[in-house]
């Protein structure tokens, strides 16, 4: 065995340690505490992460598409700005983010304050938690999506042009189906990571069964009791996150077979 | 094209030899010598009184003092997963408790007490009076119920029930924004102006004074948090972690107790 091969032998075991081992032992011992079964809020927390994560994917592909087309597309001190915004995000711890959105979206906050004189109040409500799965989410789908469009050939759109489409055209019916790999990469990547969110959304939207308490955060209060009922929870979120990347590889063949 | 590839393995032996070098510092790492240190695990409401006393400790004991500060309950699920830990300061019996039958403690002793306060903002934006005004539009935050303080706050409004009639309990903690992972959260909530109420300690409410306007608990609320420290049985340093405690009994320790609001017994 050369030292190239012992290298990536090493690597394997590493990641079985470190990875594989301990995301095992959470269903190795929630299977021995599964007669605390779910309760009620692990349900309730289950349909919070799935609605409030479902709604932020939403938000960010409407969002996030438009702009992923004018960053692959243009080159201008604006887009620079909002890519170094993106970034910044996309590297931000998230409890960073979550003091980021009380700042400004509190309610003694620099915009919160004027939301508040209109009775609006953001922090505490699932409102608070999909904009922090969006801050978090956001440039994860941008990043995949502009790396789409940037790969479309700008030749097929100047053929779209000269036969006389719009701009809208042109991106609806050549630039978005042609980088739709990439945007379905970048939407099941930012749904993940909304689905994850843990640290902006405990800061800013507080930890509420049923209004704020999302799955991590349902973990994290589970594991305030015993470590049993966490165990059973975190077991339902590796599920849960087995079953987008099962769906994402099966659309991933098909669509390759297709092409 | 074999025999090639054996020279190369032949001259990368010794890139070989780094990698089991790094391997044997990876395992060996963890062991650091040097000196000695008291790893001191304590309720989050102790914050700043412990600090002080780890400061006044380490000046007079050439030992250093490493603090950490949680909800007890999640103290105690660190210990129980095997957190090396000196001492654990709670700020109730029943995890204390739950530590000595496991024989993760071999004894403990009760060496301060506190009170459970409404804190509202300064600027006190639901013009929050008394208990009584904690119904209705309020963004009452409270401490979740496996921490020590969320569990008095519970068992302070069942209390006062006799008072405010059956229901009162309910009345209240349906204005529940947020239940936070440990008492400093919800001071945190309250002194930044998130929420209109909270409840937490005396001795939280001092240390955020000047953002935050303390209302007193009727007498009926008859809860009276007890905390106890004692020195876990894996301590390696349990003379140090003895005269830590030792120290917390101290008139020194208690003067320093006593300034950040817990009662202690003269």
């Amino acid at each position: 065995m050369n030292t190239f091969a012992l290298t990536r032998a090493l690597a394997g075991v590493a990641v079985a340690i470190f990875i594989i081992l301990p995301v095992s032992s959470v269903l190795i011992n929630a299977a021995a505490a599964s007669p605390h079964g779910l309760s009620q809020d692990t349900i309730t927390a289950v349909k919070l992460s799935l609605l409030t994560a479902t709604l932020s994917t939403l938000i960010i592909l409407t969002i996030g598409t438009p702009l992923a087309y004018h960053l692959a597309r243009g080159s201008s001190a604006l887009s620079r700005v909002l890519e170094l915004a993106l970034n910044l995000a996309m590297v931000l711890p998230p409890a960073v983010a979550g003091i980021a959105l009380l700042a400004a979206f509190g309610r003694e906050g620099i915009a919160g304050r004027y939301l508040a004189g209109m009775g609006i109040a953001l922090p505490f409500t699932t409102a608070a938690v999909v904009m922090a799965q969006t801050f978090v989410a956001l440039p994860l789908y941008v990043r995949s999506a502009r790396a789409g469009f940037a790969s479309v050939s700008r030749v097929l759109e100047g053929a779209s042009f000269t036969l006389g489409a719009s701009e809208l055209t042109t991106f609806l019916r050549v630039s978005l189906p042609l980088a739709r790999g990439a945007i379905l990469a970048g939407a099941v990547m930012s749904w993940a990571r909304a689905m994850g969110e843990f640290g902006a959304t405990i800061m800013f939207a507080g930890n509420f069964v049923g209004k704020t308490q999302t799955m991590p955060l349902a973990v994290y209060s589970a594991l305030q009791m015993s470590m049993e009922k966490a165990l059973v929870l975190a077991s339902l979120l590796i599920l849960i996150s087995f079953l987008i990347l099962l769906a994402f590889e099966a659309t991933g063949k098909r669509r390759y077979a297709n092409a | 094209m074999k025999d090639k590839m054996d020279d190369a393995h032949a001259e990368q032996v010794p890139g070989r030899l780094v990698l089991l070098g790094m391997l044997v510092l990876l395992a060996t790492g963890c062991t650091s010598g040097g000196e000695q240190s008291l790893v001191v695990f304590a309720a989050a409401s102790l914050t700043e009184a412990f600090q002080e006393l780890a400061g006044e400790f380490e000046a007079q004991h050439s030992t250093k003092v490493e603090l950490n500060f949680a909800g007890s309950n999640t103290l105690r699920i660190q210990i129980e997963q095997g957190a090396q830990a000196d001492v654990f300061a709670s700020a109730n019996q029943e995890h204390m408790r739950a530590l000595l039958r496991q024989s993760y403690v071999d004894e403990s002793i009760t060496f301060a007490r506190n009170t459970l306060v409404i804190v509202v903002p300064e600027s006190n934006p639901a013009s929050i009076e008394s208990i009584e005004d904690l119904r209705g539009n309020v963004k009452l935050v409270i401490a979740d119920e496996a921490v020590p303080a969320g569990k008095y706050t519970r068992e302070a409004l069942i209390n006062l029930e006799a008072r405010y009639g059956a229901g009162f309990a309910g009345q209240v903690l349906s204005c529940v924004v947020s239940q936070e992972d440990s008492v400093k959260g919800v001071l945190s909530k309250v002194a930044m102006g998130e929420a209109d109420a909270g409840f937490v300690y005396a001795t939280d409410a001092l240390a955020a004074e000047g953002r935050v306007k303390v209302i007193p608990l009727p007498e009926e609320a008859g809860v009276e948090p007890e905390y106890y420290a004692g020195v876990l049985s894996s301590s390696g340093n349990k003379h140090a972690a003895q005269e830590f405690i030792a120290f917390l009994l101290s008139p020194r320790g208690k003067e320093i107790l006593r300034k950040h609001g817990f009662e202690v017994e003269p």
